[in-house]
């Protein structure tokens, strides 16, 4: 075992290292008792423990989905642990912790970044910074167990109104065995001055993390959130199952930025997250919900961020840039429903493909009857660079009202040799040309980002391009 | 379900204990499971074939009238008419039961690259396993113009369902125009004509064809149009949709080698309760093919249109170059329109394309044609048949007449 | 320094060069001219290396060394310099961030280009424009040669540089090619061009004409030969020999 790990590891991941700690983990397999277990442990209160074993009746009923491109080994849900969390007592825990947080290269406490944290370790949330900032404004930034006990009636109000827990398979599971995650709610005409976020962190080695976010942003207010994640380098593949709801009020702006980074498994596949994830977001009145994501980790990827756009002249935003190499398989793109008079929604996505991987695109524009002068534009380019790639592009398009409009677009291209040559002939190495080319590819997205990871973007593309050109 | 609905209940006995067409049966219920999505949206359960009658015999008419200079064949209720024969030395046509088991060679050839769809099959049991094999020969070393048109009459009091079957082969150096005619005789608007077609053509090398489907006449049609090219072919396809109740169009090109060229051109004018389903797909196995689709489609009132495009790029092909071009016009909120252009691309070295705008009438222009006195029902009608004169004007049809005054009728009509 | 040596090329299966010599010493400028598709282009190509163009006989030496079969990042670092026709555009990545790979040393990287931008006339602004993205004829040829400043070449090719360019830039750039050359004693420069006016503009020591793939004539009286073209055309070139 320790020679395979040794193997993988040759891959430069740079965050496949292991905290190694002690924590307390779930025994492996999903039923009612483990559920009731992880409501106890957290003393939640009633009305959510019923609503996870409603959830986990409905689950059970479900068939598993199996109608996306994603070619892999049907998932045993009862070789997961459910839950995990560190026993917090002795200091030198902390100090392990420290270190893992100061190789992620967390700006947990740099005053020239300022950025509140969330940080989520397994299935629990460890710390969370800023918060006494945040509290002078009336700005709630928390873990999602927090909320719980604190503002359980907003909590109340809003979870599962954008993804009701019948929704789907994996939001469904979500429902029934989520841990923790972040809760933000920012109050009527208040603009969040720092960038709020959560960084998830897989550690333990049998653990699927199931998490669950849920932003509110009141009349008036704006948001700019960060997600980013990453895990240890494993022979095993782990599942990741997220819940992310968004809720925009009257004339109110989200921003929420992805950088998935998990470890997506080696040159001949083994190994990586499988990453289910169903994150939605609704806008009302003049309210705007930008998705930016750059899709970099895991082995398997399988998540539409959308928009319903519910109020008049709402506008729903999604640009997403994705690279995959060696065995990755990627089912991403977005669903926009147009509901309300006027609403706009713009649609940006990208692809590079290298080595074996599979990149789908799968987007659904629906314009309904009544949300009438609305327009969508669409645009998905692909680039591949490897022999045994494979890119798709599966747009759905429905329209039932006459003054709509709707603009697709759609280019897949190749890197031309001329422009190689051209870096070439001013002694730049093919290796460098491609990383230029394509950095300029995904400029368009990635300059849309917020500061605190445009540097670590700029990182994301520098790869060896030596297995895939030969 | 769909499978039941299709079939006449005593032949879908029947055709389940024969053993020789079995394996196509398990091949149409393997093929329901995976690609039933691509049918969700599908009105294809509304067609009962329950209720029509298929005919075995036809007897002679008098008074046809054709064009004795073209080569006529006449399908009569969906058989062929052996008494008419203006057919010269070019020509060879083979018309015979043709049992499916002869074919299963080639049955199998379509398995290969999963061309497969439920409507070529199904139809071809209903066809009681005859299919017509058309062979044209060109004897000099030449290049060849032949014109061929393909009549499709019907002449029946009761509700009827026609299946035909028919193989084309074309020799090496022919330019061949291949146009489809409908006529029906005894017409009495309670009558109803299912018909269903499913074409195969496979061109030899350095052939060029055009295929001209022109309907207006109300029919209910499934067109399974299946095109094999060898290298160097040409193959053009103009269809225009005017005036159909429910059309299932199903298309698929596939290449047999290198360096073919595919163009089709489209257009949809719908009104009133029309369905219409388009079903593409072009299977990019080669190098250096290139082929270019453009759809222009108005639609009014409570049409229903479902647009499938899928272009396949096959692993380690080079330099092949395809678009697709959609443009639509919804002109009534009742409209339902899904469009769903796919591109599998499996090869690094492409040019692949698709466009799709679903638009509005751009007011600037209606604006700037009224201010010259024009009125608002002829400036839109201007509007439209400026882009549609992007497919108009290709040089092949240039000089047709009738077709454009009868697109232009269309769109006064639609936009009344 | 460059030696040209019995040289055959070919391109998809089409023979485009067939048997050419060419001599070119330390500190020289020489003229190619011919007509189209005599093979000019082609030169350019072969000698930086550009792949699919298969050389199937001869050899080229470059300061003592055969280049035949290197990549073409190596021979651009051991100084040859070709100014394209047609440069590249590069959607997304600023003038700047290209720029900056193309200088070795690790400090003062800006202060070098905008040294060299100065003396081009080029604004700084541009520094943050991308990569010839919706730069005019003039803007990508100026920036063929601000980068040609930069990397400091020895053997400097320059395939049309003079087409679509107005007189002030064109003065502007061969002025600053010649400083470049003054100043660098050891270069020696290829002028691949159409326009017959370039005496005006450089006094060359030899002319080359091509034509079919093979150097007809080589010569060093420069005035002669371009006002024998002027009058005659390419055509009757075989009798300049009587001249």
């Amino acid at each position: 075992m320790n020679k395979k790990i040794k193997k993988i590891k040759k891959n430069n991941y740079k965050y496949g290292f292991y905290t190694n700690i002690k924590s307390k983990t779930f025994p492996l397999g999903i039923n009612k008792k483990i559920i009731k277990k992880i409501s106890k442990i957290k003393s939640e209160p009633k009305w959510i423990k019923n609503l996870r074993l409603k959830a986990f009746k409905y689950w059970k009923k479900l068939k598993y989905p199996n109608w996306s491109n994603l070619n892999y080994k049907k998932i045993n849900f009862n070789f997961i642990s459910y839950f995990s969390k560190i026993i917090n007592n002795k200091k030198k825990n902390n100090k392990k912790i420290i270190n893992t947080v100061k190789k992620l290269n967390l700006p947990i406490n740099n005053k020239k970044k300022k950025v509140a944290i969330d940080f989520i370790f397994d299935s629990i949330s460890l710390k969370t910074t800023y918060k006494n900032i945040l509290n002078k404004k009336g700005i709630i930034f928390c873990s999602f167990n927090e909320a719980l006990k604190k503002h359980s009636n907003l909590v109340k109000k809003y979870i599962g109104t954008v993804v009701p827990y019948k929704d789907n398979f994996y939001s469904c599971l979500n429902t029934s065995v989520f841990s923790d995650g972040s809760f933000c709610y920012i109050p009527k005409g208040v603009k969040c001055p720092i960038e709020l976020s959560s960084y998830f962190r897989i550690n333990n080695n049998l653990i699927g993390q199931f998490e669950r976010t849920l932003i509110i942003v009141d009349e008036g207010g704006y948001l700019s959130y960060l997600e980013g994640c990453t895990a240890p380098i494993r022979v095993n593949n782990q599942i990741h199952a997220a819940v992310v709801e968004l809720i925009a009020l009257k004339n109110s702006t989200i921003k929420y930025s992805t950088i998935q980074n998990w470890y997506s498994g080696n040159n001949k596949g083994i190994g990586g997250i499988y990453n289910f994830v169903t994150k939605r977001g609704v806008c009302y009145d003049n309210a705007k919900i930008t998705w930016l994501q750059i899709e970099k980790g895991s082995a398997l990827t399988w998540k539409y961020p959308s928009c319903i756009l519910k109020g008049y002249k709402s506008i729903g935003n999604f640009k997403s840039i994705s690279f995959t190499k060696n065995f990755q398989q990627i089912d991403t793109g977005t669903k926009m429903i147009h509901l309300g008079k006027k609403s706009k929604s713009t649609i940006i996505s990208k692809s590079i493909c290298l080595d074996n991987s599979i990149n789908t695109y799968r987007g659904l524009v629906k314009i309904n009857r009544k949300s009438k002068k609305s327009k969508n534009f669409t645009q998905c380019d692909a680039l591949l660079i490897g022999n045994k790639c494979i890119s798709n592009t599966l747009p759905y398009i429905i329209v039932e009202n006459s003054n709509s409009i709707v603009e697709h677009e759609s280019v897949i291209s190749k890197i031309e040799d001329e422009q190689i040559f051209y870096c070439n002939q001013r002694g730049i190495n093919k290796e460098k040309a491609l990383t230029i080319i394509i950095n300029g590819f995904s400029m368009d997205i990635i300059k849309d980002l917020p500061l605190e990871f445009f540097l670590e973007a700029k990182d994301l593309f520098k790869i060896d391009f030596k297995n895939s050109v030969g | 379900m769909i499978l039941k609905n299709f079939f006449f209940k005593k032949d879908f006995k029947i055709l389940k204990k024969d053993k020789k067409i079995n394996f196509i049966i398990k091949k149409i219920i393997n093929f329901k499971k995976k690609k039933i999505e691509d049918y969700k949206y599908s009105k294809i359960k509304n067609i009962k074939i329950n209720k029509y009658f298929f005919i075995k015999k036809i007897n002679k008419i008098k008074n046809i009238n054709y064009n004795k200079k073209i080569i006529n064949l006449f399908f009569i209720n969906g058989l062929y008419y052996k008494y008419i024969n203006n057919i010269n030395n070019n020509i060879k046509i083979l018309i015979k039961n043709i049992k499916i088991e002869n074919l299963k060679n080639f049955y199998f050839f379509l398995k290969k690259y999963n061309y497969y769809t439920l409507f070529s099959l199904i139809f071809s049991y209903l066809n009681k396993n005859k299919c017509y094999l058309i062979y044209i020969k060109n004897k000099y070393k030449k290049k060849k113009k032949i014109n061929l048109n393909l009549n499709f009459i019907y002449k029946e009091k009761k509700n009827i369902i026609s299946n035909i079957n028919i193989f084309i082969f074309i020799d090496k150096n022919i330019i061949l125009k291949i146009n489809e005619k409908y006529k029906i005789i005894y017409n009495k608007k309670k009558i109803k004509i299912l018909n269903n077609i499913l074409i195969n053509i496979i061109i030899d090398k350095k052939s060029k064809i055009f295929f001209f489907r022109f309907k207006k006449k109300k029919i209910k049609t499934i067109n399974n149009l299946y095109i094999f090219q060898k290298k160097f072919s040409k193959f053009f396809l103009f269809d225009f949709f005017l005036n159909e109740k429910h059309i299932i169009n199903n298309l698929y090109i596939n290449y047999l080698n290198n360096n073919s060229l595919t163009r089709i051109y489209n257009i949809i004018l719908s009104n009133n309760n029309n369905i219409i389903e388009n079903n593409i797909i072009i299977n990019n196995n080669f190098n250096f093919c290139n082929n270019k689709q453009y759809y222009i489609g108005l639609y009014n009132d409570n049409s229903y249109i479902i647009n499938n495009g899928i272009i396949n790029i096959k692993n380690k092909t080079k330099n092949n170059i395809s678009l697709q071009n959609y443009k639509n016009f919804i002109l009534s909120n009742k409209v339902f329109l899904f469009t769903k252009p796919q591109l599998n691309i499996n090869s690094n070295n492409v040019k692949c394309n698709h466009g799709l705008i679903i638009g509005k009438i751009d007011n600037n222009i209606i604006n700037y044609l009224l201010n010259r006195g024009i009125n608002k029902n002829k400036s839109k009608i201007i509007f439209f048949l400026s882009i549609f004169n992007k497919i108009l004007n290709n040089k092949n049809i240039k000089n047709n007449k009738k077709i454009k005054k009868n697109i232009k009728n269309k769109i006064k009509l639609i936009l009344n | 320094m460059l030696n040209i040596n019995k040289l055959y090329v070919k391109i998809n299966k089409k023979i485009i060069i067939k048997n050419l010599n060419l001599k070119i010493k330390k500190n020289n400028i020489h003229i190619l001219m011919g007509p189209n598709g005599s093979g000019k282009s082609t030169l350019s190509y072969v000698i930086t290396g550009k792949p699919k163009y298969k050389i199937i006989n001869g050899k080229i030496i470059f300061n003592k060394k055969k280049i035949n079969n290197l990549l073409p990042n190596k021979i651009s670092k051991l100084g040859i310099f070709l100014t394209f026709q047609y440069p590249i555009e590069i959607n997304g990545i600023t003038m700047y961030s290209f720029l900056k790979n193309l200088i070795k040393k690790k400090k003062n990287k800006l202060k070098i280009i905008k040294k060299n931008l100065k003396k081009l006339k080029i604004n700084k602004e541009y520094l943050k424009r991308y990569f010839n993205v919706g730069f005019s004829g003039g803007e990508k040829k100026k920036n063929e040669i601000l980068q040609m400043l930069i990397l400091k070449p020895k053997f400097i090719i320059l395939d049309e540089i003079d087409s679509g360019l107005d007189i002030d830039t064109l003065n502007l750039i061969f002025k600053i090619i010649k400083e470049y050359l003054f100043l660098n004693k050891n270069s020696s420069l290829l002028i691949i061009t159409h326009n017959t006016n370039i005496i005006n503009y450089i006094n060359a020591s030899f002319i080359h004409i091509l034509y079919n793939g093979k150097i007809i004539l080589t010569s060093n009286k420069i005035k002669k030969t371009i006002n024998y073209i002027n009058k005659y055309g390419y055509n009757n070139i075989k009798n300049i020999k009587l001249l």
